[in-house]
């Protein structure tokens, strides 16, 4: 009979929740603004990233890489929110409080793009990060990324001009 | 080169990301923990392993992979027939299972899910002796562990050999009588007298092939047992799936010289690259890093893993130094970069196309009806699922061939979504920016263009005539060569 073995090594719960506050106020700050932006709103991303701590909190002990794992969790939670949003199609504010001329289209059509296009956008623009790593975040291949941001890009154009 | 819009939106995100007001609260995160979780040894759990060998059974049943009737011990050890759960498995027709879920199934769990929405995921990969198909089976699994359906894709088997090939390089264990079980990382294979198992999922995937192993010398049962259930490291995504295993790809690449070649990815780490080759592999430095040369029957077979991380594989007929040279100077490049590149080669090279393709029993009749194909113009039918992995790697690739297609006014692309309902396709449609016809099939066109495995490329000439079929994923380039070696 097959015999399977889940492995993991057991740490006490005093150390697990030290280490998991640590982890959370280093990461919350940059977590929240992220999704902010790939959600377009501060309220929705709050959300994300408590039910990404939470689960990531439950499973503290088989997950070796934290930050990783926590980052690749907000953004499938992102990306679950836009579905959610593209069914109900509502026009999100923007989270500028003294906007500047043009601010307003821009951010519309960021928000109207499609959720792999904007994530990509955003992890390019805001992050700065190459393509390979963005790649790693949003699971997909390297060779994707590119595409995704030029389409992106493309749709942004046509919506500004 | 930067752009205003580059600027602009490096600005407006700049400063929307500094207006957000980020209120922490890990204590409201804390007050939500349950405790750790429990570290389960299932040896001490017969039942639950039960589960697992029951769930097993019946994905096999599901799959086709066995055909006949099969009792199993479900949880209360009350035996039940998990026949052929529907006609799903009948004739040719190796998928789906979609909606036809055996009733043992109903409360199985699988730990599979990172909570982030239903994810699928593969459940378990079965290479039969004799074959060049590698059957993998994925689950579609909702947030609590529920299996909502099962599916099984074939891809080409190039990697792997049968139970006679030499043991790569990598932590080989010998098991006796001819089993070998070899852990490459988070892949798992044995290999025995008439069987060969993949397996991913780490340290529980090498445990599950070394039972397998000793079930398979005792009872001589194969591949009844074979195709068990792993659960894929935590935390994996959607898109990212260890169903990479024998879902070969040719991938474009820069050689140093600037000419542009195609090596293969997805072959997985260099040890498993190589273990087709047959020969005594050599540890060689590429770049930054190790990789693999091996002498492949006249070929030389150069595996190494690219900065990026993507681990590479190049086939060629120049000896081991020229190759490594080349092999040393190869840079990935993404397909915008392949697209300004590719259409300097000289018209008079038309490519060759593959015999595998012009086989197909469509090919040569007429298309079947479809909204989209209406001759006058070359179509690419494209077979698709949203709940079929490969098929979503596949709708990426099509993004840009469609947009070269369109703009050469050569061809048009069609995404035709089998066993789809319209509220996965619609979003699908809205999550990947699909811009080109989308159609979902019938039950009758299901039958006509009878998809044996997902994706599946059809090429439709100018006048309604299938002339070419892939089966499997099919790169842009690969799309493009196609239709001009084909004619059009």
């Amino acid at each position: 009979m097959a015999t399977m073995i889940v492995e993991g090594s057991r740490v006490g719960d005093d150390e697990r929740r030290a280490a998991f506050t640590a982890l959370y106020r280093r990461e919350v700050d940059g977590q929240v603004r992220r999704a902010a932006l790939m959600t377009g709103s501060a309220e929705a991303a709050h959300d994300v990233v408590h039910d990404a701590f939470v689960e990531l909190l439950r499973r503290w002990d088989e997950v070796r890489d934290p930050g990783p794992y926590l980052s690749r969790s907000v953004l499938n939670r992102c990306r679950d929110q836009a579905r959610r949003e593209a069914t109900a199609r509502r026009k999100l504010p923007l989270l500028l409080p003294d906007p500047e001329p043009g601010d307003e289209v821009l951010w519309d059509a960021l928000q109207a793009l499609p959720f792999n296009h904007r994530a990509a956008v955003v992890l390019r623009y805001y992050h700065q990060l190459p393509q390979d790593e963005i790649a790693i975040l949003l699971g997909c291949r390297p060779g994707t990324v590119g595409p995704w941001i030029q389409r992106g890009l493309r749709t942004l154009r046509k919506a500004l001009a | 080169m930067t752009t205003d819009l580059d600027d602009r939106l490096t600005d407006l995100l700049a400063r929307a990301g500094a207006a957000v007001e980020v209120r922490p609260d890990a204590e409201a995160v804390l007050a939500e923990d349950a405790g750790p979780a429990p570290i389960v040894d299932l040896r001490d759990h017969p039942r639950r392993t039960r589960r697992r060998l029951a769930l097993a059974a019946a994905v096999l049943v599901a799959v086709g992979v066995v055909g006949a009737a099969t009792t199993i011990a479900t949880r209360d050890d009350r035996p039940v027939d998990v026949a052929a759960p529907s006609t799903t498995t009948a004739g040719e027709r190796r998928f789906p299972v979609l909606g036809h879920l055996p009733a043992e199934l109903a409360d199985a769990r699988i730990d599979a899910n990172d909570g982030a929405g239903v994810v699928q995921t593969a459940l378990g990969s079965v290479f039969t002796p004799g074959t060049d198909v590698v059957r993998t089976a994925y689950g579609l699994v909702t947030e609590d562990g529920t299996i909502a359906s099962i599916v099984q894709v074939a891809a080409a088997a190039e990697s792997v050999e049968d139970g006679a090939a030499p043991p790569p390089p990598g932590d080989v264990e010998d098991l006796g009588d001819g089993y070998r079980v070899m852990i490459l990382g988070q892949e798992s294979w044995l290999y025995g007298p008439g069987i060969t198992v993949a397996a991913v999922g780490g340290p529980a995937a090498g445990e599950l092939v070394r039972a397998l192993a000793d079930e398979h010398r005792t009872t001589g049962a194969a591949p009844a047992a074979l195709l068990s259930v792993v659960p894929p490291p935590s935390g994996l995504t959607l898109l990212a799936p260890p169903a990479t295993l024998g879902a070969q790809a040719e991938t474009v690449a820069r050689a140093a010289d600037g000419s542009m070649l195609t090596v293969e990815t997805g072959v997985g780490r260099p040890e498993l690259a190589i273990m087709s080759a047959g020969g005594t592999a050599r540890p060689v430095t590429i770049g930054d890093g190790e990789g693999l040369v091996a002498p492949q029957t006249g070929l030389t077979r150069v595996a190494w893993t690219d900065p990026s991380g993507v681990d590479v594989s190049l086939v060629t007929e120049l000896g081991e130094e020229e190759a490594l040279a080349v092999a040393r100077g190869v840079e990935l490049v993404d397909e915008a970069t392949w697209r300004a590149t590719y259409p300097e080669r000289p018209a008079d090279e038309l490519p060759q196309v593959p015999a595998s393709i012009t086989t197909h029993p469509l090919v040569g009749q007429p298309a079947p009806e479809l909204a989209g194909v209406e001759g006058g113009r070359w179509t690419v039918v494209s077979l698709t699922a949203s709940w079929c992995v490969p098929c979503l790697a596949q709708l990426d690739v099509l993004g840009p061939v469609q947009d070269l297609l369109q703009e050469e006014d050569r061809a048009r692309i069609v995404s035709v979504f089998v066993e789809d309902t319209p509220e996965a396709v619609d979003a699908l449609i809205a999550e990947k920016g699909i811009d080109w016809p989308t159609v979902r099939a019938t039950e009758e066109q299901l039958v006509a263009w009878g998809p044996y495995g997902l994706p599946m490329t059809v090429f439709v000439d100018a006048d309604g005539i299938v002339r070419g079929v892939v089966e499997g994923e099919i790169s842009g380039r690969q799309i493009d060569e196609t239709l001009a070696g084909l004619g059009e």
